[in-house]
C-alpha cells in the first residue's frame, strides 16, 4: 500500500513537492473519473461542456488543495476527487444557465447569426478525441444499455472504487444483495459485449 | 444517473431453483471478494484468483475479464519516463554518434549525440518505443520537429534536421546546456528573473506570430544558459493554428502537463489559447 506508485505513495510524493507524482495521479484516475463525470452530468450539460473541461477543473482544484487532503484508505482519494467533481459540475451548470441569460456571449464565433465572428481554431479538443475513442464509446454504449440499478452498481464498484461494504452503506442494501446485483450487472454487461462482437 | 430505463433493459428475475440460486450466490460472493481486493489497491492476478474458487472458474473468469477490460490501457508509471524501461539506443542516429541519454519525457527520450563532421554536441530526441507503432503519435512527434524547423529565435531551441525514415523516429536539435528555470531562479535577483520571464514572454509571442502555440509551457520546458538566456524546449504538444492537418492528439490524453492545465476552459478560439498561454507563463513566473 505504501509503495511509491500506490495512491498513498503518490499523494505523499506530491505533498513533498514532487510535481511528477501528480501527473501519475492524473493518469491513474483520469479514465475512471471521466466515466463518473460523464454520468454525473446531465445530457444538456454534456452537450454544452465537455467532460475534459470538468476534469481539468477537478484536477486543478485537487492539485491546489492536496495539502488539505488526508489519506484514509485506498479509495479516499477517488472519493475526494468525486466530491470535487460534484462541486465543479454544479458550478458549470450555474455558469451554463448564466450563459443562457446572456446569449450574446455565446456568439463569439462565426455562425449564421454572427457572420462576422471569428472561426473557432481550437475545436479539436482532447475530450472529443477521448469521446471518439472507440473503446470508450463502446463502454458508454454498453453502460447506457444496462438497467439503471446495474449501471449504478458498476459505477460505484469499478469506477468510484468503493468496496462492497461501502456500496452497501451507500445504497442501504445488504452486502449480499449488493454482491448479487453486481454479479447480474456484470453478467448482463458480458452479454452486451458478446452481442456487440 | 442520466439514462432512462426501458422495459428492454429491466433487471433480471431471480433464479427459479435453489441450486441455481446457491450457485449464483457463490459466484457473486467471489466477485465481490475480487472487487474488494481491487478497491483496496491490492494486486490481484485474475488466474490465481480464479484458482481459489474451484468449480466457479468458468463463470467467474469472463466476468473478471469484462471488469478488467473496462480499465482501457493499463496505468503505468513508465508513461512518465521512458528511460525506466531500460531500452537501449542505437550507436548512431542521422550519422551522429550517440554518447548517452540526457533526458526523458512523456513521448520519448533525449540523447546526447556528437556531430563528428562539425565537432559539436547535439541533442537528439527519439520517440518512445511504446509509441512507434501508433501513427497518430508518430505524426505528432514529427510535427514537433516541423513546428520548430519553421522558426528561428534566440530563445527557442533550434532544430538541425529530421531523422531519415529508415531509422527510429527522431530529430536532431541544438544542445542547450543550462539549468532549469526553477533552479536558475533560486540564484537570481528579482530584476534578473523579470528579465528572464520577459524574454520567455517575447519568445512565446514570437511563436504566436508564427501561428504556433506551445501548449505545454512550464518551468521544466525552459532551460536557462550560463549567460542567462532562456530557451523554450519540448514542442511535443505544439499546435499550428492555421493547419487542420496538424491537429494531432493522442487518444484519451489531455494536452499539457496536468499540473499546468489551461485555465480558461469556458471559451474557445485564438483568444482563449493566448489567455491559456498567458496563464502558463504566469505559472512559470511563480516558479521562477
Amino acid at each position: 500500500m505504501d509503495s511509491a506508485t500506490s495512491t498513498f505513495g503518490l499523494v505523499e510524493r506530491f505533498k513533498k513537492g514532487e510535481t511528477e507524482a501528480f501527473s501519475l495521479i492524473f493518469r491513474k484516475y483520469r479514465r475512471r473519473l471521466a466515466v463518473l463525470v460523464h454520468y454525473k452530468m446531465s445530457p444538456e450539460l454534456r452537450g454544452a461542456i465537455e467532460v475534459d473541461d470538468i476534469l481539468q477543473e477537478v484536477f486543478l482544484a485537487a492539485a491546489h488543495d492536496m495539502g488539505n487532503f488526508t489519506y484514509q484508505s485506498p479509495g479516499s482519494l477517488m472519493a475526494w476527487l468525486s466530491r470535487i467533481s460534484d462541486h465543479v459540475i454544479v458550478d458549470a451548470a450555474r455558469y451554463q444557465n448564466r450563459g443562457k441569460r446572456h446569449a450574446e456571449e455565446m456568439l463569439r464565433f462565426r455562425s449564421e447569426s454572427n457572420p462576422a465572428g471569428p472561426d473557432p481554431v481550437d475545436s479539436e479538443t482532447p475530450s472529443r478525441v477521448f469521446a471518439r475513442t472507440e473503446d470508450v464509446q463502446i463502454l458508454f454504449k454498453k453502460l447506457d444499455a444496462l438497467p439503471a440499478e446495474y449501471r449504478e452498481m458498476i459505477l460505484l464498484a469499478k469506477f468510484e472504487g468503493l468496496t462492497t461494504k461501502e456500496i452497501s452503506a451507500r445504497v442501504e442494501k445488504s452486502r449480499e444483495s449488493v454482491a448479487l446485483t453486481l454479479h447480474r450487472a456484470l453478467k448482463r454487461f458480458r452479454e452486451l459485449e458478446a452481442a456487440a462482437r | 444517473m442520466s439514462v432512462e430505463q426501458t422495459p428492454r433493459n429491466a433487471p433480471d428475475p431471480p433464479p427459479r431453483d435453489e441450486e441455481s440460486a446457491e450457485r449464483e450466490r457463490l459466484v457473486a460472493e467471489a466477485l465481490a471478494a475480487y472487487l474488494d481486493q481491487v478497491s483496496l489497491e491490492e494486486t490481484v492476478d485474475t488466474d490465481a484468483f480464479c484458482k481459489t474458487c474451484p468449480g466457479l472458474e468458468n463463470e467467474l473468469r469472463p466476468l473478471l475479464e469484462s471488469l478488467n477490460e473496462m480499465d482501457g490501457p493499463p496505468f503505468s508509471e513508465g508513461l512518465a519516463s521512458e528511460s525506466e524501461g531500460g531500452e537501449g539506443f542505437p550507436e548512431r542516429l542521422s550519422g551522429h554518434k550517440i554518447l548517452e541519454e540526457i533526458g526523458a519525457g512523456g513521448m520519448g527520450r533525449v540523447l546526447l549525440g556528437y556531430d563528428e563532421r562539425l565537432n559539436r554536441k547535439v541533442a537528439i530526441k527519439i520517440l518512445g518505443g511504446r509509441y512507434r507503432t501508433e501513427e497518430s503519435v508518430k505524426t505528432r512527434f514529427m510535427h514537433e520537429a516541423r513546428a520548430l524547423a519553421q522558426i528561428s529565435h534566440p530563445n527557442i531551441v533550434h532544430i538541425f534536421s529530421l531523422g531519415p525514415p529508415d531509422e527510429l523516429p527522431h530529430f536532431v536539435m541544438e544542445l542547450v546546456e543550462g539549468t532549469s528555470l526553477v533552479e536558475a531562479g533560486r540564484a537570481l535577483t528579482l530584476m534578473q528573473k523579470a528579465e528572464l520571464m520577459r524574454k520567455v514572454a517575447l519568445a512565446a509571442d514570437f511563436l504566436h506570430e508564427h501561428q504556433i502555440v506551445h501548449r505545454d509551457l512550464k518551468p521544466t520546458n525552459i532551460l536557462v544558459s550560463a549567460d542567462l538566456e532562456p530557451k523554450i524546449l519540448d514542442f511535443g504538444l505544439a499546435q499550428h493554428l492555421e493547419s487542420d492537418s496538424k491537429r494531432v492528439t493522442q487518444p484519451g490524453e489531455i494536452m499539457g502537463t496536468p499540473i499546468i492545465f489551461r485555465r480558461n476552459t469556458r471559451s474557445r478560439g485564438r483568444d482563449s489559447i493566448r489567455e491559456a498561454m498567458f496563464f502558463r507563463w504566469a505559472r512559470c513566473c511563480t516558479n521562477c
